[in-house]
């Protein structure tokens, strides 16, 4: 059985005249931690959408688990991404109230979350609106939000974005377990250097238009 | 994960959000009440009758902007907060996931109509019980007739920003023609074909005969049926294909 979990072969995605990937290749292992780089604009984010299905290629083939990417149902069952924005919960809601949103669609109460909540120092702000608060626990709680849903692939777009050092350590922690003990697959987006060395088990640049494996 | 617990998940997020906008809520009965007061006294200045003519016409026009407007909205609402990422990520189709957000906003929306049928008896509205419930499955049905309308304004809404406005536009001139505020016989002869093309004037009608006759003339009934049958499906369809036409693009996600 291969142990393949993300493989992405062929990608061609441009939006109006301007090229992302061309013929872009890799191939993402299971239960593994991968760091995704490049320069600004390159397409970064965008690759976590192809991957989560929330975008479209022009060309390829995207499989998560073994899923095609225009079977959308079972890739956003296995899926979950956590994206690099200070916006993407309801404003007048508390942080408790936006998790139990989403709590409820998935039926899930699991003890993931709580410890993740736990681990991230979530706890003093849950009742907080999640308009009033800064954006290091804006980061923080869409790390915990995705972890709601009981993923298989985690993709995490900036892992420490605007949080400070405690808490950075406190994020680097949880991704570990998540894939030790919960046997996650997890991409992240950085480009911090020494946070990806730290961190992960390969690594992936963009570089015109290609996905380069350095590690 | 099933269809009852993302109702159950839009249900919450709509309790809370009205518990935190209270005052706004208040405000809008409040705003119901003096809306149908006004035109209370405006129809004294006709006829006594008219304000029976006014009230079915106007509850069918709350109802058919809530459902027009409601999934325009909410899309735009999910866009401009980004929470359209956690939506779209949720292993359901688009539409199914926003008509149930849909949904879960009619339940709060009912009491706004419970409270202005109560407004309209007080002012005189001579309605018995039966003709109460009646009234009450009309409005389930003026949904169900005009929610291919609110999909297709949706499909729209996801090529063409600030459609909302163009929604709403549509919705106020559809109100005209069907004969919300003033019987179609008044209206110039071309206006009165196109009005009388219109499913909504049948729906109005309806209710009108109900309401004033204690009529129940469900023939008047078939055609708002069938339409609304024949333009789902081809609304869906419109939907389906300019859904997968922005996925390529990822502006569905932007504001």
């Amino acid at each position: 059985m291969s142990n393949i979990c993300i493989n992405i072969k062929g990608l061609y995605k441009k939006f109006v005249n301007k090229e992302i990937f061309i013929d872009a290749n890799v191939a993402i292992s299971q239960n593994s931690i991968t760091a995704l780089s490049g320069p600004n604009a390159s397409g970064k984010t965008t690759l976590l959408k192809l991957i989560s299905g929330l975008l479209l290629p022009e060309k390829g083939e995207i499989t998560v688990c073994g899923y095609s990417i225009y079977n959308p149902k079972k890739v956003k069952q296995y899926c979950s991404v956590a994206f690099n924005t200070d916006l993407g919960f309801y404003p007048q809601l508390t942080l408790n109230e936006n998790l139990n949103f989403l709590s409820r669609i998935y039926a899930n109460n699991s003890d993931i979350v709580k410890f993740a909540i736990d681990k991230l120092q979530l706890n003093p702000y849950l009742n907080d609106r999640f308009a009033l608060v800064s954006s290091g626990i804006k980061t923080r709680l869409w790390l915990v939000s995705t972890l709601i849903k009981q993923p298989k692939v985690l993709l995490i777009d900036e892992l420490s974005k605007s949080v400070d050092y405690d808490a950075k350590e406190c994020i680097y922690e949880l991704i570990n377990i998540l894939k030790k003990e919960f046997k996650m697959t997890i991409l992240f987006v950085s480009h911090d250097i020494e946070e990806i060395k730290k961190l992960s088990d390969s690594w992936i640049k963009i570089e015109n238009y290609k996905l380069v494996i350095i590690k | 994960m099933n269809l009852i617990n993302l109702l159950s998940a839009f249900v919450y997020k709509e309790v809370k959000t009205f518990y935190h906008f209270k005052f706004h809520n208040v405000a809008n009965l409040l705003f119901t009440f003096i809306q149908l007061l006004v035109f209370f006294y405006l129809s004294q200045l006709i006829s006594a009758d008219y304000f029976t003519f006014l009230f079915c016409g106007l509850l069918f026009s709350r109802i058919f902007h809530q459902t027009v407007l409601s999934y325009v909205e909410t899309l735009k609402q999910e866009q401009y907060h980004q929470t359209i990422y956690h939506l779209f990520l949720i292993p359901e189709h688009e539409l199914t996931i926003f008509t149930i957000a849909v949904v879960s906003k009619f339940l709060v929306f009912y009491v706004e109509i419970i409270f202005f049928i109560l407004i309209a008896i007080i002012l005189g509205l001579k309605v018995s019980m039966l003709q109460t419930s009646v009234m009450i499955l009309w409005t389930f049905l003026v949904l169900m007739c005009t929610l291919w309308f609110a999909i297709l304004m949706t499909a729209l809404s996801i090529i063409i920003k600030k459609s909302e406005v163009l929604a709403s536009f549509l919705c106020s001139l559809i109100d005209i023609l069907s004969g919300v505020y003033f019987p179609v016989d008044l209206l110039p002869q071309v206006l009165q074909k196109i009005s009388y093309f219109l499913p909504t004037t049948y729906l109005i009608s309806f209710l009108r005969n109900i309401v004033k006759y204690n009529k129940f003339d469900f023939i008047k009934l078939i055609y708002p049926t069938i339409t609304a049958i024949l333009f789902l499906v081809i609304s869906v369809m419109c939907f389906n294909y300019l859904l997968r036409k922005v996925l390529k693009t990822g502006k569905l996600l932007s504001y």
